[in-house]
């Protein structure tokens, strides 16, 4: 039997934190030290405040539509051809993250600690745990996620606070000494991190119990991932210092390897941070592969997801194995950033004003 | 005939089967025994490029660079639970490699043994002097670039060879490069004891092209002694030391003087000595610009015990005589700290962080001096040191 499944507020929150919450936290550090400097972690608080009009954005869009996705409004909107270029462009977007995602893990995994294992393997074991959990609908999916939030990410927050031990004040000076521009620069990079609840919402917001609050609770998501992200960014700042986080390939990875805590049982941090990664990117990518999904299974106009997921794994992994270093990886990121401000930005506001434009004349006529 | 339900679960099975045979062990997988532990990296300069044997051994083979360095690497020797060790050699193995490349110095070590080097575990990167005066910056490129290396690895600059104070025997049993690690622990103890800097820092500053000093590191007589520093520039070249008191004007500057002993004269008989502990410690540094003229302060308050007063027949709670310590004790203190700092302003180097001070209390002049801070400015800007002292105790004895 094929039943909606129906998301509440909590699980609504899980989903948005957990699709953001993956892999760029381990890079974020170097994009905006390179442009913000000192004033690194100001710019991953102002990027967070700039995402918070997306939420508004999507928000109000998804509204006209109330019991329909994206996928389904975009082809009212924009015609049934345009509305398909939409989608599978909006499709093309979303797959590129587990793409990169993945690619970028699965090579910090390899340097930091699974040194002797192919990529390919590490990358076909990601994606077999993908394939498995998410070809069987959104339910046990959410249902994962809720126990890797509860059990994973928590923990991971602890040892990212632990971080606070080995901090130097003196990295934080001195403040906004370039102005305010720096800070914006180093804003855009950061966009990227906070990049899935949007998507979350646009994809998932039929199924949403309680509509109305959809947008309190992607602001909180968002704050959340705003408060961790600082967390993160901050520390990294004050363990390595701006000009150093600007020049490490993963400067979080590099930060916490420095961390030591002498004659206790945790000794040192990265063995932790890096057990609890790996569950966290896991079930980050699980949503992003089912997002994906979702999407081509609504273009194609099939019944079931299922087929899609487990043909997304061998397109996934033969796309990871393009991308030939980890500086065309980085490049494609940036790509892929811009990309997503394009579509956040861009292309939202303008599918809300023909939406708006869609509603008067039907209230016109 | 099989039906669907049977063949699923044979098929079930089967994967389990085959799983077996692929879950059994860790890819990554290496026994203990199979890492070569380099606890310490002793870097000197090559004593002579002759061959040394039939084989020349040591020697590294490049396909670019020289026979420059002497790679010197302390591996601890893993001994049976029963077996007991003598210390020094009894304890450590150590291999050497003659080279350029530090990777391919690293990697030619493998053909002498049947484990490869791991650097998660090291404790100490040790530079002979005249490595250190011909720069570092170099070299630590390698061990910055090998994800196995951790950045609080300690680095040192030893007097005479690095070879030595690795492969030298200990009093004590235990692995040379532990050994001066475990030292480090005490650097609050004692003020003349120079700072830890580890690999982390020494990046950093290399970075920002900025100075930065380094522990000493001596072996004598089967005793290890952390004392003095080197004074690097801010292209990474060794170009002079402070000793041991200097080293404590430094540690004072750069607010990590928190405890410790310093004796004086006593001031009832300059013949005898008083030695006073520091056990509170408040320290603030700053820059001041008026009128295009800078000038740093430096303002501490010490409170501490009198632990020695070698004058017996002193009543050492006199007020008269307290207050005498006290300020002979800050004048000693502000002696020590004027020598260094006056010190580096004629060697034309700052490793205080008062560029950094200048730079967060006033950005918009930095940008002015950064260029020239070194060489032309800080060498002209006055420091007022304002130290006060305060005995609190004098022991269980008056």
């Amino acid at each position: 039997m094929n039943f909606l499944p129906r998301i509440s507020l909590m699980q609504f929150f899980v989903l948005c934190f957990i699709s953001s919450f993956g892999v760029s936290m381990s890079t974020l550090p170097r994009s905006v030290a390179e442009s913000a400097k000192e004033d690194m972690w100001l710019a991953v608080v102002v990027g967070g405040v700039a995402f918070l009009f997306t939420v508004w954005a999507i928000t109000k869009l998804s509204g006209y539509f109330p019991q329909q996705t994206c996928f389904e409004y975009h082809r009212i909107l924009l015609g049934s051809v345009l509305g398909e270029v939409a989608n599978v462009l909006l499709v093309l977007l979303l797959i590129t993250v587990p793409i990169i995602s993945i690619r970028s893990f699965i090579v910090a995994l390899k340097i930091y600690l699974l040194d002797l294992t192919p990529l390919s393997i590490i990358a076909i074991t990601v994606l077999s745990f993908i394939t498995y959990a998410g070809q069987y609908g959104l339910l046990p999916i959410i249902r994962t996620l809720q126990f890797v939030f509860m059990s994973s990410h928590l923990a991971l927050l602890l040892i990212i606070l632990l971080g606070f031990l080995a901090i130097k004040p003196s990295h934080y000076f001195p403040f906004m000494a370039q102005g305010f521009m720096p800070v914006l620069k180093g804003a855009i990079p950061s966009w990227y991190s906070y990049t899935g609840p949007e998507f979350i919402i646009s994809c998932l917001y039929p199924f949403i119990t309680r509509k109305e609050k959809v947008f309190k609770s992607g602001v909180v998501a968002v704050i959340v991932l705003m408060v961790v992200y600082t967390l993160i960014i901050g520390i990294v700042q004050g363990i390595l210092g701006a000009e150093e986080s600007a020049h490490m390939l993963i400067p979080t990875v590099i930060a916490y390897r420095s961390v030591e805590i002498p004659d206790t049982f945790i000794e040192r941090l990265d063995g932790y941070f890096f057990s609890l990664w790996i569950p966290v990117f896991a079930v980050c990518m699980l949503i992003w592969v089912y997002l994906v999904a979702f999407g081509m299974k609504q273009i194609c106009r099939l019944e079931y997801s299922r087929p899609v997921v487990v043909l997304l794994g061998p397109i996934i992994l033969y796309f990871i194995n393009v991308v030939p270093s980890v500086q065309i990886g980085s490049i494609i990121s940036e790509w892929t950033n811009y990309a997503f401000i394009v579509w956040d930005i861009g292309v939202l506001p303008l599918l809300i004003v023909l939406a708006w434009w869609k509603e008067k004349r039907k209230n016109i006529c | 005939m099989l039906t669907r339900r049977p063949l699923r679960t044979w098929l079930l099975f089967g994967v389990m089967l085959v799983l077996n045979f692929f879950i059994t062990g860790c890819w990554d997988r290496k026994e203990i025994e199979d890492r070569g532990f380099a606890l310490g990296v002793g870097i000197d300069h090559v004593v002579t490029t002759q061959p040394k044997g039939q084989y020349d051994l040591p020697s590294v083979t490049q396909e670019f660079g020289e026979r420059k360095y002497q790679v010197t690497f302390e591996l601890p020797r893993f001994r049976k639970g029963e077996e007991k060790s003598g210390g020094g050699t009894e304890s450590h193995y150590i291999f050497m490699g003659e080279g350029e490349s530090m990777f391919q110095i690293v990697r030619a070590i493998s053909a002498k043994t049947y484990f490869s080097l791991f650097f998660e575990e090291t404790q100490v990167l040790i530079f002979s002097e005249a490595v250190a005066k011909e720069g570092i910056s170099e070299i630590l490129d390698y061990f910055l670039r090998n994800p196995g290396m951790r950045r609080k690895v300690g680095l040192f600059v030893t007097p005479g060879r690095a070879e030595d104070i690795l492969t030298g025997k200990l009093k004590v049993e235990d692995v040379n490069s532990i050994f001066v690690s475990k030292i480090l622990k005490n650097v609050n103890i004692n003020p003349r004891f120079a700072s830890l800097t580890n690999l982390g820092d020494i990046a950093e500053a290399i970075r920002g092209k900025k100075s930065f000093v380094m522990a000493e590191v001596v072996l004598e007589n089967g005793e290890i002694k952390v004392t003095k520093t080197a004074i690097f520039n801010n292209q990474g070249k060794m170009i002079g030391e402070a000793d041991e008191q200097e080293v404590v004007g430094g540690r004072l500057i750069r607010k990590k003087l928190k405890e410790g002993v310093i004796s004086i004269a006593n001031p009832a008989n300059p013949e005898k000595l008083a030695a006073f502990e520091i056990v509170e410690a408040k320290t603030s540094v700053s820059s001041h610009l008026e009128g295009g003229r800078l000038w740093f302060t430096l303002e501490a308050d010490f409170a501490g015990n009198l632990g020695e007063n070698t004058e017996i027949d002193q009543k050492t709670l006199d007020p008269t005589f307290l207050s005498a310590v006290e300020e002979q004790l800050a004048a000693e203190l502000t002696r020590e700290v004027l020598a260094i700092y006056h010190k580096e302003q004629a060697l034309q180097v700052e490793v205080f962080d008062l560029g950094a001070l200048v730079r967060r209390q006033y950005p918009e002049y930095w940008k002015t001096i950064k260029d020239r801070w070194e060489e032309e400015i800080f060498p002209t800007v006055p420091l007022e040191v304002k130290i006060k002292v305060t005995v609190r105790r004098t022991g269980m004895i008056n």
